[in-house]
């Protein structure tokens, strides 16, 4: 197979509210490797959220793709009908969302909403054959007492084992591509390092190319190989996880990393960035992130700046940094 | 089994109290309001002796107390009066009556459930179609329509008119001869589908349908309400929208998952109405000659027949109790979080 994997191309997505219409993705393009995992990294009110649905064409009815493609191992998913998104979904992509608790039906078990997935995903119609898969499924995601699991209802698990359950969910069907939307956002931090632990190895073990989307650069430290850092709908900076971290280039990035507090530092100030998310319903003739930057130019308010690669591999979206490269 | 042995006694009992605080109540009411039962019982024209009489036959020269421990004495015997307007004991009055309600009531919320909580489920994922907005405004209709209109215009144009169903009683008489039928329990539908008896089962079943549709309008609005709003707050759950990006067919996600959730608000409601309607069915049994338990407790309302306004009401509780009690469990058979 010489399709890759997940490739995002021009995405433009807008929401159609009350208030007007929010132009929440502004022709996005990334892909990720067979294997890779790519963070989308960004406040809320990004659109990385918006572009996790997108990739598996479950967006909210109040969206529209105004442009772009989604191709999942060369298959465009935004062109397809309900019942073959349906064939697509766990088949080729599957999803981790935040908030496990909300994510499981409180009056089915666990072992009911696998044994669906194998059953319809699968073509497991066998009882005894589905719950063996099943329970290979959850024992796979680290849970002790696969039984235990297998009949208890979301109320009775805690969260972290509800989380593993939702990877054994979103992995049973084995996908190519996985979209993690902030999984480890709701645990407690002891738990978050299990699950982001789990998420590598499974990554590794299945030749997984994952879609993390994060607001925590902590996070993406550990997980990914590369970051996408998004502002307002837009990617302004992407490029090798410890380039992004290490020497960010894009003022935006830069205040991004200076934000995530340290313990060390615990006696100084928190930083954050002064003014907040542009409105997301108008468009801007230049860099969107102009009126909160510090290093203004005075084209940066009438010319969009392009990604542009600095050097292989890390692009940057930047008057100011294009300018210094010449 | 989610229900415990204790919760069972626990509800029994509380049900014996709420009974018992209703026949209070209902007692105290019924002797205070100011009213002469006593011409009633004496007949017309009554001579002054004989009205001094009534009185005392009815104890109603004693003190309230004296006459609530007396008709206490006598309920817990199971001795619940005779009704003054009838002359026979309520007890007897009440178990003719109450089969016949019943019967009319559980098949008007058949058809309430099996037109209401479909249409009210199509409504809620066509939502802002115009299958949404038809079965909108079917069922706001058919909730608030007022029962005796609609069951004297079915009763003229569908019985009188037409000759399509008829129009009154449970059912014919001759048929009952001619079968030789005798009723076991009062259900009419179900003593004679037990014993073979078709004859007189699809003339039951005739005689049952324009009373039962009516009656159905009001719990039919209901659960297509109902079932309406609280799917639509299901559908838009996450844990709705994961099962969908999951990839679980959508057939599967709305009619075995979300329907699921949808249904326990859906049977507290037409419980409760349920309850309401055993009572409130007697317009509907007056329009079509139906001998229910409405019917007996509004005449005995209008004659101050305390006896069978006191049996009535205990009844009513009674069903109410245990209907509540039925829904509580159905509730925690659906919900696991729910725990009694």
């Amino acid at each position: 197979m010489a399709e890759k994997p997940l490739v995002v191309e021009n995405l433009t997505i807008h929401y159609y509210t009350l208030h007007g219409i929010v132009k929440a993705v502004r022709n996005v393009s990334f892909e990720v490797h067979r294997g890779e995992s790519l963070c989308l990294v960004g406040e809320s009110g990004s659109g990385k959220s918006t572009i996790g649905l997108s990739v598996l064409g479950a967006l909210p009815s109040n969206a529209r793709v105004v442009s772009g493609r989604v191709l999942i191992e060369g298959t465009n998913i935004l062109e397809l009908d309900e019942e073959n998104l349906e064939s697509i979904r766990g088949r080729k992509v599957s999803i981790i969302f935040q908030d496990p608790a909300a994510s499981f039906n409180p009056l089915f078990t666990i072992g009911q909403v696998l044994s669906d997935i194998v059953k319809y995903k699968l073509g497991i119609d066998d009882k005894e054959e589905a719950k063996r898969v099943v329970l290979k499924a959850l024992s796979e995601v680290g849970l002790p007492d696969p039984e235990r699991i297998f009949n208890s209802y979301p109320h009775e698990l805690s969260g972290g084992m509800l989380q593993r359950a939702a990877i054994a969910v979103a992995l049973v069907t084995r996908p190519s591509v996985l979209v993690a939307d902030e999984p480890t956002t709701m645990l407690d931090v002891t738990l978050q390092a299990q699950i982001l632990d789990l998420l590598q190895s499974l990554r590794q073990k299945l030749g997984l190319s994952m879609l993390f989307i994060t607001h925590n650069l902590g996070v993406a430290a550990i997980v990914c190989d590369r970051v996408a850092v998004m502002y307002a709908g837009s990617i302004v900076e992407y490029g090798p996880t410890d380039k992004i971290l290490l020497s960010p280039k894009h003022p935006y990035t830069k205040k991004l990393i200076e934000c995530v507090p340290r313990s060390s530092i615990r006696a100084g100030r928190l930083k954050y960035i002064p003014g907040s998310l542009p409105d997301l319903r108008r468009d801007y003739p230049g860099c969107i992130f102009a009126p909160r930057c510090d290093e203004v130019l005075e084209e940066c308010t009438r010319v969009k700046p392009k990604l542009v690669e600095v050097e292989p591999g890390h692009a940057v979206a930047c008057h100011r940094v294009l300018r210094a490269k010449g | 089994m989610p229900v415990s042995k204790e919760y069972i006694v626990k509800r029994l009992i509380l049900l014996v109290l709420v009974v018992f605080g209703v026949l209070i109540i209902t007692f105290v009411i019924t002797r205070i309001i100011p009213a002469h039962p006593e011409l009633l019982w004496a007949g017309s024209h009554p001579t002054k002796e004989q009205l001094e009489k009534a009185r005392k036959q009815l104890r109603l020269d004693e003190p309230i107390y004296v006459q609530l421990y007396y008709y206490l004495v006598d309920f817990v015997k199971g001795n619940w009066g005779v009704s003054w307007r009838t002359k026979h004991p309520v007890l007897e009055d009440i178990t003719t009556a109450l089969p016949a309600t019943l019967e009319l009531v559980v098949v008007a919320f058949i058809i309430a459930i099996i037109m209401g909580i479909p249409l009210g489920a199509l409504a809620a994922l066509k939502r802002e179609t115009w299958i949404d907005h038809i079965v909108r405004v079917v069922s706001v209709l058919g909730a608030s329509v007022p029962v005796f209109w609609l069951a004297l215009i079915l009763q003229l144009v569908l019985s009188n008119w037409l000759g399509i169903l008829p129009g009154a009683k449970r059912v014919d008489e001759y048929v009952v001869i001619e079968t030789g039928f005798k009723p076991i329990t009062g259900f009419i539908l179900f003593d004679s589908l037990v014993q073979g008896n078709f004859a007189v089962f699809t003339n039951a079943l005739k005689h049952i349908i324009l009373p039962a549709f009516v009656l159905s309008m009001y719990p039919f609005g209901l659960s297509a309400r109902m079932t309406r709003a609280v799917m639509s707050e299901v559908l838009n759950e996450q844990y709705t929208r994961s099962a969908l990006a999951w990839g679980l067919p959508r057939r599967i996600v709305i009619y075995k998952y979300a329907l699921k959730n949808a249904l326990a608000p859906v049977i507290a409601s037409l419980g409760l109405s349920f309850g309401y309607t055993i009572i409130g069915a007697f317009m509907v049994e007056l329009v079509f000659v139906w001998p229910g338990l409405g019917l007996y407790a509004a005449m005995a309302l209008l004659s101050y027949d305390y006896p069978a306004v006191i049996g009535c009401v205990i009844v009513v509780a009674l069903i109410y109790s245990v209907i509540n009690m039925v829904v509580d469990i159905i509730h925690s058979i659906i919900d696991p979080r729910v725990k009694l």
